[in-house]
């Protein structure tokens, strides 16, 4: 018996024209994932993708919940291949999902005949399947309207497949297309679940990442790299680009006043994100603020930060409270790290009395008592970091 | 010497040792410092950890090292057991020590179930009839120590998840590096260094996500918390050592004890032995009943000829075994011998240790 992985596609279906780009990009995601399992084979038909591997050592379980984070795709589950011989299709169903079988107290067979010159046709399939666990498992009555276990026998050119009710996927848009997004990931909680969220929606996200040595120590920057890691799991790649950002941070205490400190910082953050995104053809900036959730994530220091950027900037969070963030955070498996105790770069310098509520005329005022230089040739000096 | 002993323990592999010694004088930093030694001992145990995690395919961020088999354990059961106040809990007749002593101390509190063998082996039959809703926790070993016998600890856990809400733990030392199996789908497995050519004092425990223990030794808060006390670098360096060594050659290694273990079956033939491991049983470990002698004889005898095998779990060795009892065979308890292989045996040594056990055979007064 060969096992085998059967994913159901998602929103894709409805998009008409694009249908073939979304398939085809997500087909690549998938390959991609499935890489680290061994050598396997790829396929689409009808809706349904075909993963199945050339080894027969690869750890089912471990594809199956790898699959369960790739976006796009909507159910997924295992199921065993076989020749289309009805009596080794009972045979399989009855070793292949005997736990099922033995536990649950009602099911139904559904069958899905592809192959229009099997012999038996889909309700004769369903019947004949049906009368026979019957006889096997003693504990089971049928039920067709709310079953506890679904048994599906699908009959292909060539194949059967057997398997039982699938696991519901990560949904959402396949990674990519929607584009290429740069994400601010600071090492703290929401900035990995802002990625996660528009990730979800297509986007293929890179990492950018600030850095203050010796203010900032190199576990800080390790975290960074763990929660980069973890959202590779769901974007398939990672590229971390870490700025080194001591000089430009003691300037700002050194020149402004402190209260100003933080939006003023954000402000060279973002435009810094905006230059490195340029660079790599990214078309948006993605952050993790949560409004009013610190003074630099009020309306008014939001709006100053945002009058320097040059493309988009997407909050995925902006409406979301704490403890939902922290919630997904878990979900994700990102909150283990982003709660170790290293100090990041929006801690170091905090003022003790940061304004709520700056004007970008009163930035700028400060801003000018900066060097004009403060940045320039700073795009050189980041370092890319591929996960 | 012929050392046929290895399910009590292993000799640690050269390159190991040098990698703790490595550790010991070069790499000393206690990982909790914050310097640069400390920062460096931190990478090198992150690095430990990932190796043996990716051995046990298990995520790596999921395993905690601890002192060794009995640690973890202890840890995983009185860690989950601890502020439980109702609730049944499984587990099997013939587990090792360290996790019946630790079911016994729940026996006032909880309903704690020690489910039997069948022919050796915990069936999902018997495990069946007795989950229920209000199961909390299920542990089975997966391979056990003195008969070998293979657990389908899987099919096991999938029945647990599916008929009750209950965690379920496995004790994998004995199944550790040398059976196929990822222990992912477990939400715990103990692991123990000290079986597989590492020295004693290092083990781990994989928690799955999500899974709260109360630590059973408070402290610095090592380990997330789990296994407070200064880390054992040089333990776990030689442990990643000796399973970078071992892995890419385990399935070599599982077909050469096999033969090891068949050519054992097959020269004691005219003995008269019964054959104590199942059918479903590991390469790894040979336990066979004479049944007219006294094994004690027989380990005396063959150990003043320098060979080294058990009489059945080393840690109860005193004892009339509880294993034996569980399988249904006390009579053959004080008559069995467990010869457990490592890949560094030799069928020299096998045919060698078959020439003396039987003239042990003929030259020892039978009891019976």
């Amino acid at each position: 018996m060969k096992e085998i992985i059967l994913i159901k596609l998602g929103e894709l279906v409805l998009k008409g024209l694009n249908r073939n780009k979304f398939e085809d990009l997500l087909l690549k995601n998938i390959r991609n994932s499935m890489r680290k399992f061994g050598t396997a084979k790829v396929k689409a038909a009808q809706s349904t993708v075909y993963v199945e591997f050339e080894e027969d050592d690869v750890d089912m379980d471990a594809v199956l919940e790898s699959c369960a984070k790739i976006f796009g795709i909507v159910t997924v589950v295992k199921a065993a291949k076989t020749d289309t011989d009805f009596e080794n299709i009972k045979e399989e169903t009855k070793s292949y999902l005997r736990m099922e079988l033995m536990t649950a107290k009602t099911f139904k067979v559904n069958a899905k005949r592809a192959d229009k010159s099997y012999p038996l046709n889909s309700p004769q399939i369903m019947a004949l399947m049906g009368e026979y666990l019957l006889d096997e498992f003693s504990n089971l009555t049928v039920d067709v309207h709310e079953p506890e276990l679904t048994v599906t026998v699908e009959v292909r050119e060539g194949f059967a497949y057997i398997h039982s009710d699938p696991i519901r996927g990560a949904g959402g848009l396949p990674c990519g297309v929607s584009g290429h997004a740069l994400l601010m990931l600071s090492g703290g909680i929401d900035s990995p679940v802002a990625g996660y969220s528009m990730a979800k929606r297509g986007l293929r996200v890179s990492s950018i990442h600030f850095e203050s040595p010796p203010y900032t120590s190199e576990r800080a920057r390790d975290k960074v790299m763990s929660l980069a890691g973890v959202l590779r799991e769901y974007c398939g790649h990672m590229d971390v680009f870490v700025v080194p950002f001591t000089e430009i941070q003691e300037k700002i205490r050194d020149c402004c006043n402190e209260d100003y400190f933080t939006v003023i910082m954000r402000r060279y953050m973002l435009r810094i994100a905006c230059a490195l995104a340029d660079k790599y053809s990214a078309k948006a900036i993605i952050t993790g603020e949560s409004l009013g959730q610190v003074a630099s994530q009020t309306m008014g220091a939001i709006a100053c930060t945002d009058a320097v950027a040059t493309m988009p900037v997407f909050r995925p969070l902006i409406g979301t409270d704490k403890q939902d963030i922290i919630n997904v955070s878990r979900k994700i498996g990102a909150y283990d790290i982003s709660v170790l105790p290293y100090e990041d770069c929006c801690t170091v310098f905090t003022p003790k009395h940061p304004k709520t509520n700056p004007s970008i005329a009163e930035i700028e005022r400060e801003e000018a008592k900066l060097p004009a230089d403060l940045i320039d040739g700073i795009i050189e000096r980041i370092e890319r970091v591929s996960i | 010497m012929i050392y046929l002993d290895s399910a009590a323990t292993t000799k640690v592999l050269p390159q190991a040792a040098e990698a703790a010694v490595k550790a010991m004088c070069e790499c000393y930093g206690n990982p909790s410092s914050l310097h640069k030694e400390g920062y460096l001992a931190t990478k090198r145990l992150d690095f430990c950890r990932k190796t043996i995690a990716s051995a046990a395919g298990v995520e790596e961020s999921c395993l905690y090292f601890t002192s060794g088999g009995s640690a973890s354990n202890n840890l995983a059961i009185k860690g989950f057991l601890t502020n439980k106040r109702k609730g049944k809990v499984i587990t099997s007749a013939y587990e090792h020590p360290s996790v019946l002593e630790c079911f016994k101390l729940f026996e006032d509190k909880l309903d704690v179930v020690y489910l039997e063998p069948e022919n050796g082996i915990i069936t999902e039959e018997s495990l069946l009839k007795v989950l229920d809703k209000d199961t909390i926790f299920v542990s089975i070993m997966h391979v056990n120590n003195e008969t070998g016998a293979v657990n389908p600890i899987k099919e096991l856990c999938k029945l647990t998840k599916k008929l009750s809400p209950a965690v379920f733990h496995t004790d994998a030392v004995q199944g550790f590096l040398k059976e196929d199996i990822s222990y992912s789908f477990a939400d715990m497995a103990s692991f123990s260094g000290h079986k597989n050519h590492a020295p004693k004092g290092i083990g781990a425990l994989y928690v799955k996500k999500g899974i709260n223990l109360q630590p059973v030794i408070s402290g610095g808060g090592q380990e997330k918390g789990l296994a407070s006390g200064t880390e054992n670098l040089p333990g776990t360096e030689a442990w990643a050592e000796a399973v970078n060594i071992q892995l890419p050659e385990k399935a070599v290694h599982k077909a050469h004890v096999q033969k090891l273990k068949d050519l054992t079956r097959e020269l004691l033939s005219d003995t008269g032995f019964i054959e104590i491991s199942p059918k479903k049983s590991s390469p790894y470990v040979f336990n066979a009943v004479f049944p007219e002698y006294l094994s004690e004889n027989l380990l005396h005898y063959l150990s003043e000829r320098d060979i080294c095998v058990s009489t059945g779990s080393a840690c109860s060795s005193k004892k009339a075994s509880h294993v034996f009892k569980a399988i249904g065979m006390p009579e053959y308890s004080k008559s069995a011998l467990r010869i457990s292989y490592s890949f560094d045996n030799t069928e020299e040594e096998i045919i060698r240790f078959c020439e003396v056990l039987k003239q042990g055979l003929s030259d020892i007064i039978k009891v019976r």
